[in-house]
């Protein structure tokens, strides 16, 4: 069953330099993608593709130009609870607690206390952070705090969580810990799952699901699906190691595409025979 | 599930200091903040008996010391405290409140930041002073009229740094707060105000400071009978100089028990304890 439906989604936004000089920045163009429920999907590309951007619509937070736009059939125009969103740099609130950070969006809708209570204390054992509820995040390392981001952004149940590059920030180490730890709790809630990230190795490990997208204006190039098993994943197996392969030859092609990301100064091109005929024209 | 975090071992904090006691602790703090202070004081005292400026131009601290007690005990002293006081703090106090709501819509809403900004410049640069004739036009020799204009000129301060505060919270912290379903009051109340709490901290210590300086110059041109400023220009007519010192000297006093006592502990107990503002 389809969870997100996205057709033909364009997003160009509007960049201010400042002393009258503006721009427009086509981000995406044409997007399309499917999204089914308890589904893991994993978006990747090069950097500045308009993946942060992809996320930050759906969120419902920036406008999109055309296109549709549907969670379970209903058009997304504003956040909302039912799309939960883990950020890069975690974004937790530094004057609530741990707990309080968790409760947050549970007080929005206006639950009632001791179930407020309840629901935190579920998704702070659920990733590991019981013993830290009434700590002030500034208090924690970097993992830590993602994981507050995570139980907060799990704690008001929403349809699809939506992750940016989470773990972007972290060391590799910690990387590594808390992606076997979504992987666990994935398996464990069957959420749907929409993942930013630019680790090739992270998209194969976790998802069931790689979408490739462009160089700006950003569309999807490739869905690749992975099909490995849990024990094929946590053991860095042969096949993932394949995926990987194939995956960054994909992008690659994408960087190498990309006019913006090629070397500035060119290599003499005088033996290019595109070149010669030119210089004969003259 | 292996965790690499660090803060997880409850073994690695170890107590050292098991606390003196919190009167202790506010005894330790007063001292801080009173050293430097006393120290400038001391050398005061020994500029002034040193004679290398005229006494009857500049008494010693111990001499303004004994005419404070003398005022004090005559009565006047009290009063002109107290109505000083209030003054700073009836203004000031609406001015943060005004101040601040003022600043975190302008901050959010673009239509209200392009419709305050030209208005707050042109108003800005204009010291309240100034505006003390034509508010006592419409207001009389009142205390309304010192109160208004105090405020007024405390609550653009505030006002300003509230403003630039809430501009420069990261968007995704309020971004976070937007999909956890804040809107409106909730929002402005659990998101965008503690958010900004910092900055907003800052325009409360430079609004009762402002508050504190047109406070004088008020009770001079409203000539209203009571207050420090009033009490200091009275001195000046009847050449009264340890009592202009006297007043100076309180006016310093009671400004820095304000931002001290009130105004440091909010921070203390807001951003400081939040990790939002670093520790020195």
């Amino acid at each position: 069953m389809t969870k997100l439906l996205v057709q033909n989604l364009d997003k160009s936004y509007i960049i201010n330099e400042g002393f009258g000089k503006r721009s427009r920045v086509h981000a995406l163009r044409g997007l399309n993608l499917e999204v089914n429920e308890g589904e893991f999907v994993t978006v990747i590309g090069p950097s500045g593709c308009g993946k942060s951007t992809f996320l930050m619509v759906v969120a419902g937070i920036h406008p999109f130009d055309s296109g549709v736009l549907l969670l379970d059939g209903r058009p997304i125009s504003e956040p909302g609870l039912d799309r939960g969103v883990v950020f890069q740099d975690f974004a937790l609130f530094s004057w609530m607690t741990v707990r309080n950070n968790v409760k947050f969006g549970l007080s929005m809708k206006g639950m009632p206390e001791e179930e407020q209570h309840r629901i935190s204390e579920h998704y702070l054992r659920l990733v590991n952070l019981q013993d830290f509820a009434d700590v002030f995040p500034h208090r924690l390392s970097g993992g830590m705090k993602q994981r507050v981001g995570i139980a907060r952004a799990m704690a008001t149940e929403p349809e699809i969580l939506l992750m940016d590059e989470p773990f972007g920030s972290l060391d590799a180490q910690t990387r590594k810990s808390l992606q076997t730890q979504l992987l666990d709790i994935w398996r464990e809630t069957k959420k749907t799952i929409v993942f930013i990230t630019h680790s090739v190795r992270e998209a194969v490990f976790l998802s069931q699901k790689v979408v490739v997208l462009s160089a700006r204006p950003g569309k999807v190039v490739e869905t690749i699906p992975i099909n490995l098993t849990y024990e094929e994943r946590v053991s860095l197996s042969g096949p993932l190691m394949e995926y990987e392969r194939r995956l960054e030859n994909l992008i690659e092609q994408q960087i190498k595409g990309d006019a913006s990301m090629r070397p500035v100064r060119q290599p003499p091109l005088a033996q290019s025979p595109d070149m010669l005929e030119h210089e004969m024209l003259d | 599930m292996v965790h690499s975090d660090a803060l997880v071992d409850t073994e690695a904090v170890e107590l050292i200091d098991p606390g003196k006691g919190k009167w202790v602790h506010y005894a330790l703090t007063a001292w801080e903040n009173t050293w430097p202070l006393l120290c400038l004081f001391v050398l005061w005292e020994i500029v002034a008996r040193s004679g290398i400026i005229h006494e009857a131009l500049f008494p010693t601290v111990t001499e303004v010391a004994q005419t404070i007690v003398r005022i004090f005990n005559e009565g006047i002293l009290m009063r002109d405290i107290l109505s000083s006081l209030t003054r700073v703090l009836l203004g000031g106090f609406i001015a943060c409140l005004i101040g601040t709501v003022f600043g975190l819509i302008m901050g959010t809403n673009r239509f209200a930041e392009k419709i305050i900004v030209p208005p707050l410049n042109f108003f800005l640069s204009i010291p309240g002073i100034a505006t003390f004739p034509i508010v006592i036009l419409f207001l009389g020799i009142t205390e309304t009229t010192i109160i208004v204009t105090l405020g007024f000129e405390a609550g653009l301060t505030v006002l300003v740094n509230t403003w630039m505060g809430v501009k420069s919270v990261p968007p995704n912290m309020l971004y976070a707060g937007r999909v956890l379903g804040a809107r409106g009051w909730p929002f402005f109340r659990r998101v965008l105000f503690p958010a900004a709490l910092p900055s907003i901290i800052t325009g409360y210590r430079l609004g009762f400071s402002r508050a504190w300086r047109i406070l004088v110059g008020g009770e001079l041109l409203v000539s209203i009978g009571t207050g420090l400023g009033y009490r200091i220009f009275l001195a000046q007519d009847f050449l009264q100089i340890d009592v202009m010192y006297a007043g100076v000297l309180l006016i310093g006093v009671f400004g820095f028990l304000l931002e001290r006592v009130a105004l440091r502990s909010f921070e203390v107990y807001t951003v400081q304890r939040w990790g939002m503002i670093r520790e020195l």
